[in-house]
């Protein structure tokens, strides 16, 4: 098609007419804006990239080369290009925004702002060309996931009027954000035993021998049990069962707290590390608070469904110590006296 | 009678006309010379139509001397072939002007400034080689010896604005007719300087001398040339950083596709639960395609898991994990990589501290900082632009004993920041 072949058609076809004007003026624009710098080192950084969270923006930038500059403008367009009219990101809103940090050039307040757009102002001052950053905060993100941009430009002038000085674009970026969750179930590792060395999965035994009773000396024997617990108002742990006894005969439980007494019937409990006799273990490891009565060393006391250690949280492991201690009189009756001890850990999440 | 008398009246009338227009057209077509002849065949080559004040392009970078951008320091080539058979050359003069009738007065062309020209080149020639520019003889040499309807050399003593002067020691007998091509400029400190105005139309007068004196015209002729306005072409590539995140692999195909989906990642057995004898990881994802040309920086801002009240202490270092535990970490996996469509770093490099989280859980390292909630932190950065690099990030969450009951959650909020 030659050149009138090609003018004939603008001259006949409008839409063709109009864009050939568009692009004209296009291009008569672009030619205007070529006077100005591009800023360099331009960066926006979000506090927050999801959509339509009211967070940060923090605009970097430096500036090409030394000018009196008296304001900026920040404008929040949907194309980056200053040829193509700014349309706001939809969503977008930095009306409320507000100035909550500069650095280089400073001294900037804010001038004016409206949806997309934000002025700063000051007396104007010769830049250098170091870095500079201005955060706003209270700024609303676009409502939608993708890219949006920033046109960032500096003025003469104290409010953003007459020729722009640099300019330059930033693109920011709405992205939605990884949720993690997960379940923490409830938990109470407890056991007991004989002798527990380590966690739970070491317990072994279940039986105590004391050996023969007499009325000289005491007899004593160690049982252990664990605790740990994710409940958030604690564990309790109960003993369970009756004093030992033989058929009708029993050895008297120690009611109260009471020291070894040799030649008296006695049989007790408690969760120290005793000296009189030497028996037992102080707990350790977790947290917990021994019961009155089983907290004492050298004083046992033992009474069915008494409590006997507690906390009031949550617990790592901690390992008690049980000591039974027996005595007994010249009169007690002859035979094989046992008992068989339940400890019961209740724990309340 | 009247015919008759009218035709002598109108027989002269058209008589003088002729006579007047032959009287202005001989003085154009006459050369100088009665036996001097015109070149046959000339023209003149710009290195650039650029005017002379122009030596950067659009872009504001410098083009280099006798380039098409630079018409500041510009090169000329001159080829003229000889009309006169088997002539002597003894010198050849080019004579710049805003008209190439001889006749005429010669006048600068605005801004064109030979001045600043060092050397010349003559080839085609029978001892070509010993032609050189001449910067010895002085203009009003020159303009004495040539031809008064020539035109003048400007400028003081030998320096030549508007004149180019190339002579041998002797003249030079030729065989046929040559043709003569004399090259000068396009040097940093060798060049002749174009007009300085845009599609301005220029002229150069070349005349070849038999002696070395410029005195014995052989040939002659003009030229015609031009600057002309440069078309700037301007384009811009917009700012792009393209920035997804997800926790359902998709293949990046050849577009770099955007993760989509809704970004839940449980944490935990099959029922996203935890336990305290079993290290539980998941994955998630974010891929990245940008143009920035100072680097792009990914970091990410979360807190640790929790519910409610209740938290699971976080990773304060880089650090292998192990079962009952509270623990809580992310890290770079290189080695979910998931046919092609996992991690791919080709750009992005992961930030020390959070490098180590391929391979077996409780060789892994992972890290974790909850002050990241207010002060993101950086997880990956490249220097320069990124094609389409997709980042695995491997969460790994522990639980001691004590460690309540509920249900854990958090929000981990990856943020790609470029520079332009």
């Amino acid at each position: 098609m030659d050149l009138n072949a090609a003018l004939l058609k603008l001259k006949t076809r409008p839409v063709l007419r109009t864009g050939f004007v568009l692009l004209t003026a296009l291009i008569l624009l672009s030619s205007n804006s070529a006077a100005s710098l591009q800023l360099t080192s331009r960066s926006l950084r979000l506090g927050d990239v999801s959509a339509s969270s009211v967070t940060e923006h923090s605009f970097g930038f430096s500036f090409p080369s030394t000018n009196s500059v008296g304001s900026l403008k920040f404008e929040y367009c949907t194309s980056p290009l200053p040829q193509v009219p700014c349309s706001t990101p939809a969503g977008l809103d930095a009306s409320s925004a507000s100035l909550t940090g500069q650095s280089g050039e400073t001294g900037f307040l804010v001038f004016s702002q409206s949806t997309n757009v934000i002025i700063l102002g000051r007396a104007a001052s010769v830049t250098s060309t170091s870095p500079n950053s201005y955060t706003f905060s209270g700024v609303t993100n676009p409502s939608s996931i993708g890219q949006f941009f920033a046109r960032i430009s500096s003025f003469a002038s104290g409010d953003g009027t007459g020729p722009e000085l640099d300019e330059g674009s930033v693109v920011g970026t709405i992205a939605i954000a990884v949720s993690i969750s997960t379940e923490v179930p409830p938990i109470l590792n407890f056991c007991s035993g004989a002798s527990i060395s380590g966690s739970c999965a070491s317990a072994s035994g279940s039986f105590l021998q004391l050996g023969n009773l007499s009325a000289s000396v005491a007899k004593w024997g160690t049982s252990q049990f664990i605790v740990g617990t994710n409940a958030s108002f604690g564990y309790a742990v109960t003993v369970n069962g009756t004093t030992m006894t033989s058929g009708n005969n029993i050895i008297s439980a120690m009611a109260t707290p009471a020291a070894s007494n040799a030649g008296t019937s006695q049989f007790g409990i408690n969760l120290r590390a005793n000296s009189s006799p030497a028996v037992g273990a102080d707990p350790a490891g977790g947290s917990g608070t021994l019961a009155s009565g089983y907290d004492t060393p050298n004083q046992f006391k033992f009474g069915n469904g008494n409590l006997v250690a507690f906390s009031s949280g949550t617990t790592d492991e901690r390992k008690f110590t049980v000591s039974y201690l027996v005595n007994v009189s010249n009169l007690q009756s002859i035979g094989v006296y046992n008992t068989t001890l339940t400890y019961i850990c209740t724990a309340t999440f | 009678m009247a015919n008759t008398h009218f035709f002598p009246k109108r027989f002269f009338a058209l008589a003088a006309t002729l006579l007047f227009v032959l009287a202005l057209v001989l003085p154009i077509v006459k050369p100088g010379r009665a036996d001097a002849a015109q070149l046959t065949s000339r023209k003149i080559t710009l290195s650039s139509s650029a005017n002379g004040s122009i030596s950067t392009d659009a872009g504001g970078s410098a083009v280099s001397p006798g380039n098409g951008g630079n018409g500041a320091k510009a090169k000329h080539t001159v080829e003229a072939t000889m009309a006169t058979s088997t002539s002597t050359i003894g010198s050849i003069l080019i004579m710049y002007c805003t008209s190439p009738i001889f006749q005429s007065t010669c006048t600068t062309p605005t801004g064109l400034d030979a001045a600043n020209l060092t050397a010349a080149t003559v080839t085609g020639i029978t001892g070509a080689a010993g032609f050189s520019l001449d910067t010895a003889t002085t203009n009003a040499a020159i303009n004495s010896a040539i031809p008064a309807n020539t035109g003048v050399c400007n400028g003081a003593s030998s320096t030549r604005t508007n004149c180019v002067a190339v002579k041998h020691t002797s003249g030079q007998a030729q065989t046929g007719t040559p043709t003569a091509t004399i090259a000068y400029g396009g040097g940093a400190s060798d060049y002749i300087k174009n007009p300085t105005s845009d599609n301005y139309s220029f002229y150069a007068r070349i005349i070849v001398f038999s002696d070395i004196a410029y005195a014995t015209q052989v040939d002659y002729g003009g030229v015609a040339t031009s600057t002309a306005q440069q078309v700037d072409i301007t384009a811009k590539v917009q700012e792009k950083l393209n920035f997804s995140v997800g926790t359902t692999v998709t293949a990046p195909s050849t577009t770099c596709v955007a993760f989509s989906d809704s970004g839940a990642l449980a944490l935990g057995d099959g029922n996203g639960v935890l336990d305290t004898t079993t290290q539980y990881a998941a994955n998630s994802y974010f891929r990245v395609n940008t143009n920035t040309s100072g680097g792009t920086k990914i970091y990410y801002s979360g807190d640790t898991l929790k519910s409610g009240s209740f938290s699971i202490t976080a990773l304060t270092s880089e650090v292998t994990t192990a079962a009952g535990t509270e623990q809580f970490g992310l890290a770079i996996d290189s080695s979910d990589t998931q046919s092609g469509s996992g991690y791919s770093f080709t750009s992005l490099t992961a930030a020390t501290g959070y490098d180590e989280g391929n391979g077996a859980l409780g060789t892994a390292k992972f890290n974790y900082a909850t002050g990241s909630v207010s002060t993101p932190v950086e997880i990956a950065s490249s220097t320069g632009g990124i094609t389409c690099d997709t980042g695995s990030v491997r969460y790994v969450a522990n639980i001691a004993t004590n460690t309540e009951a509920g249900i854990y959650t958090t929000t981990v909020t990856y943020i790609a920041v470029g520079t332009y």
